[in-house]
C-alpha cells in the first residue's frame, strides 16, 4: 500500500516538474505580466492533457499490447499518427478556437496580424518526443529489471533443486541390502541386530533432516560416515578391510552435508571383491582451517560396469556440488591407476 | 532330493537362504558361496538342480554368471534387494526372481516352481535320456528308463537292464551325478535304484522284481524323504 502511495506521488511530482517546463523554456518577453494568465490557457491545458494521456496510454496499452506482440509496424504507425496530430495541434487549435494567446501582449504585438502557427509545430513535436522517450524508456527499463529478477529467481531455484537432488542420493541398493542383512540378524536373534538398526536409523535421520541444511557440524558428518562404514562392513566378507581415520581438531567446524559420501560409496562399489583382499583406506584430517580428505581403494575387474550405464555419476555429482558450494576453495585430485583408485580432496572450511 | 547351491556376495544374505533351504526336506544344499568362481567349479563338477543367485555382486553380476552356466538342467532363482534388473533376469530364463528380504513362504513358492521345472526336465530326460558307457572296449548305449538298478563293485559299476547287465569302469558317485536326481536314489553304499522300478519297500530293504536290495543306514533318511515325494 505504502509503495503504491509512493509510486503515485512520484508520478505527480514528475508531472508537476513537467508542467513547469514552459517557465524555463518559453520565450519570456522582456515585459512582465504575461504569466500566468497567458501561459495557462485552454491550449496549454488541452495539449498537456494529451501528453499525460499519451504517456499512460503508451506504457499501459501500446507497449504491452502492440510492441511486445511484435507488431512493430503498427506501433510505429500509431506513434507517427499521434506525432503528426500533436504537430498539427497548434494550427488545429487556432482553426477551432482562435488565437492561442488571446490576451493582448508583447508577443502578439510583435507578430504579424495574420500570424499562423506552422503546419507542423516543432515545439509541440519535441515535447511529444520527450514524453515518448520517457514513457517508453521507463517502461522498457522496468520490464527489463523485472525479467532480470525473474530469471535470477529461476536460476536460484534451479540451483536449489539441483543441490537437494545431488544431496539426497542415498543408494537404494545400499538401503535394501542393509535391511536384508538386518533381517538376517533378526531371524537369528543376533545381538548385533539392535546396533545395526540404530546405525541405519541415524543414517536415515541424517539424510532426511540434517542434509537439508546448507552446513552441518563436521562432527555430525563424521559420525554419519562412520555409521555408514560400519553398515558396509556388516554387509561385506572378511576380504574387505576398511580403515577410517580422523585426525586433527574437528570441533566447531562446519561443512556441507553428505559431501564425502559419493567418494566413499564409489570405493565400496568398485573397490571390493569377494575373491581378493580389498583394502579401503579413508582419511579425514583438519589443520588450520583446511580439510584433507583421502579415499584409496584397489580396483577389481568389475562386470557391474556393464550393467549400469550411469558409471561415475556419483563422483560427477560430487564435483558439481563442490563447484557450486566451494567454488575456489577446493582442490580435487583423482589418481586413477591400473590397480588402484585414489581421490584427494583439499578444501578451505 | 534336489541339489542346490546359493551364491551371494553378502554373508548374512546367504545365512537366510541357507536357513530356508535347511527347512525344506527335499532340498540338499551342496554349498554356499560368496565367491561366484568357486560356485562355478561346483556347478561344473556336480549336478545342481537349483541355483539361488544374487544379481549385484562385485566380481561378476548374477546375470552374466547365469548366462555362462553350461548346464540347462539347472533352474536359476535370482535374489536381489533392488528390483531394477527384473526384466533382464527373465531374459536369461530365470525360474523366479526373489526380492530381499525374502519371506519364507515366498521362498518356498519359488522352490516349488523350480522343482516343477526340474521334475519336468528329469522326466523328459528319463524317458528320452540315455548315456553311453565304456564296456569291453566298446561304447554301449543305455536308455535311462531301462535301468533296473545299479550295483557298485569297488571301481566298477554294474548296470542291470531287463535282459542283460553292463559292467563299466566308474564309481556310483560319478554316475549319480549324470542321472536325474528325482528318479535315481542311493539306497545303499553299493546300490542306486530308480524309484519308478521299485515294487516293494519295507523298513530295511526294497524289492525290484525278484532282486532284494538292503537299505543302508546312512542312506535311509534321504531315501525315505525321496519316497515321501511319491507317496500317494
Amino acid at each position: 500500500m505504502n509503495k503504491k502511495v509512493l509510486h503515485i506521488s512520484i508520478h505527480i511530482a514528475a508531472w508537476a516538474c513537467f508542467l513547469m517546463l514552459p517557465l524555463v523554456f518559453f520565450p519570456r518577453p522582456k515585459e512582465s505580466g504575461y504569466f500566468p494568465e497567458q501561459a495557462f490557457n485552454l491550449y496549454f491545458i488541452l495539449i498537456n492533457i494529451f501528453y499525460i494521456a499519451f504517456y499512460y496510454f503508451n506504457s499501459a496499452v501500446l507497449i504491452p499490447r502492440v510492441l511486445e506482440r511484435k507488431k512493430t509496424l503498427a506501433y510505429t504507425i500509431i506513434i507517427l499518427c499521434l506525432l503528426i496530430f500533436v504537430g498539427m495541434f497548434p494550427r488545429l487549435y487556432q482553426y477551432f478556437f482562435g488565437d492561442i494567446l488571446k490576451i493582448g501582449s508583447a508577443i502578439r504585438s510583435n507578430r504579424p496580424r495574420n500570424f499562423r502557427p506552422p503546419l507542423l509545430s516543432p515545439g509541440s513535436i519535441s515535447i511529444f518526443l520527450l514524453v515518448f522517450i520517457f514513457s517508453t524508456g521507463i517502461k522498457v527499463i522496468n520490464q527489463w529489471l523485472q525479467s532480470e529478477r525473474r530469471s535470477k529467481q529461476i536460476e536460484n531455484e534451479k540451483l536449489n533443486t539441483e543441490l537437494s537432488f545431488l544431496k539426497a542420493q542415498i543408494n537404494p541398493h545400499f538401503l535394501f541390502n542393509t535391511l536384508n542383512n538386518i533381517y538376517s540378524l533378526a531371524a537369528d536373534r543376533s545381538e548385533l541386530t539392535a546396533p545395526a538398526v540404530m546405525k541405519l536409523s541415524s543414517i536415515m535421520r541424517y539424510v532426511l533432516t540434517e542434509a537439508k541444511n546448507d552446513l552441518v557440524p563436521l562432527e555430525k558428518e563424521i559420525q554419519f560416515i562412520s555409521d555408514y562404514i560400519e553398515l558396509q562392513k556388516m554387509r561385506s566378507t572378511n576380504k574387505t578391510l576398511v580403515s577410517f581415520t580422523v585426525a586433527g581438531d574437528i570441533t566447531g567446524k562446519q561443512v556441507s552435508p553428505l559431501l564425502f559420501l559419493p567418494f566413499i560409496e564409489n570405493a565400496f562399489k568398485y573397490g571390493i571383491s569377494t575373491r581378493e583382499l580389498s583394502p579401503i583406506d579413508i582419511l579425514l584430517e583438519t589443520e588450520n582451517g583446511t580439510l584433507d580428505f583421502r579415499v584409496k581403494n584397489n580396483k577389481h575387474v568389475n562386470s557391474m560396469l556393464k550393467l549400469s550405464a550411469n558409471t561415475g555419476i556419483g563422483i560427477q555429482n560430487a564435483r558439481r556440488r563442490l563447484q557450486l558450494l566451494y567454488e575456489n576453495q577446493y582442490q580435487l585430485n583423482i589418481t586413477d591407476e591400473s590397480s588402484t583408485y585414489a581421490i584427494h580432496l583439499n578444501m578451505t572450511l | 532330493m534336489l541339489t542346490c547351491i546359493a551364491v551371494d556376495d553378502e554373508p548374512l544374505a546367504l545365512e537366510v537362504i541357507k536357513k530356508y533351504i535347511a527347512k525344506i526336506y527335499f532340498l540338499e544344499l551342496k554349498g554356499s558361496f560368496t565367491d561366484p568362481f568357486e560356485a562355478r567349479q561346483m556347478l561344473d563338477n556336480t549336478r545342481i538342480d537349483i541355483l539361488f543367485l544374487d544379481i549385484q555382486m562385485p566380481d561378476i553380476n548374477g546375470i552374466e554368471f547365469s548366462k555362462s552356466i553350461s548346464s540347462k538342467n539347472t533352474a536359476v532363482v535370482f535374489t536381489t534387494a533392488f528390483s531394477e534388473y527384473a526384466v533382464e533376469g527373465f531374459n536369461v530364463d530365470a525360474i523366479d526372481y526373489l526380492l530381499k528380504p525374502i519371506e519364507y513362504d515366498r521362498f518356498l513358492k519359488s522352490v516349488y516352481k523350480a522343482k516343477e521345472y526340474v521334475d519336468y526336465l528329469n522326466n523328459q530326460e528319463l524317458h528320452e535320456g540315455y548315456l553311453f558307457v565304456k564296456s569291453d572296449y566298446q561304447m554301449v548305449k543305455i536308455n535311462l528308463k531301462d535301468i533296473l538298478y545299479i550295483e557298485g563293485l569297488d571301481d566298477y559299476i554294474k548296470i542291470y537292464l531287463p535282459h542283460k547287465s553292463v559292467l563299466t569302469l566308474m564309481t556310483l558317485k560319478t554316475i549319480m551325478q549324470k542321472l536325474p536326481s528325482n528318479e535315481f536314489v542311493r539306497v545303499h553304499r553299493s546300490y542306486i535304484a530308480p524309484i519308478s522300478k521299485i515294487d516293494h519297500v519295507s523298513k530295511s530293504k526294497i524289492k525290484i522284481g525278484e532282486k532284494e536290495i538292503p537299505i543302508g543306514v546312512s542312506y535311509s533318511d534321504s531315501f525315505f524323504s525321496a519316497m515321501e515325494n511319491k507317496l500317494g
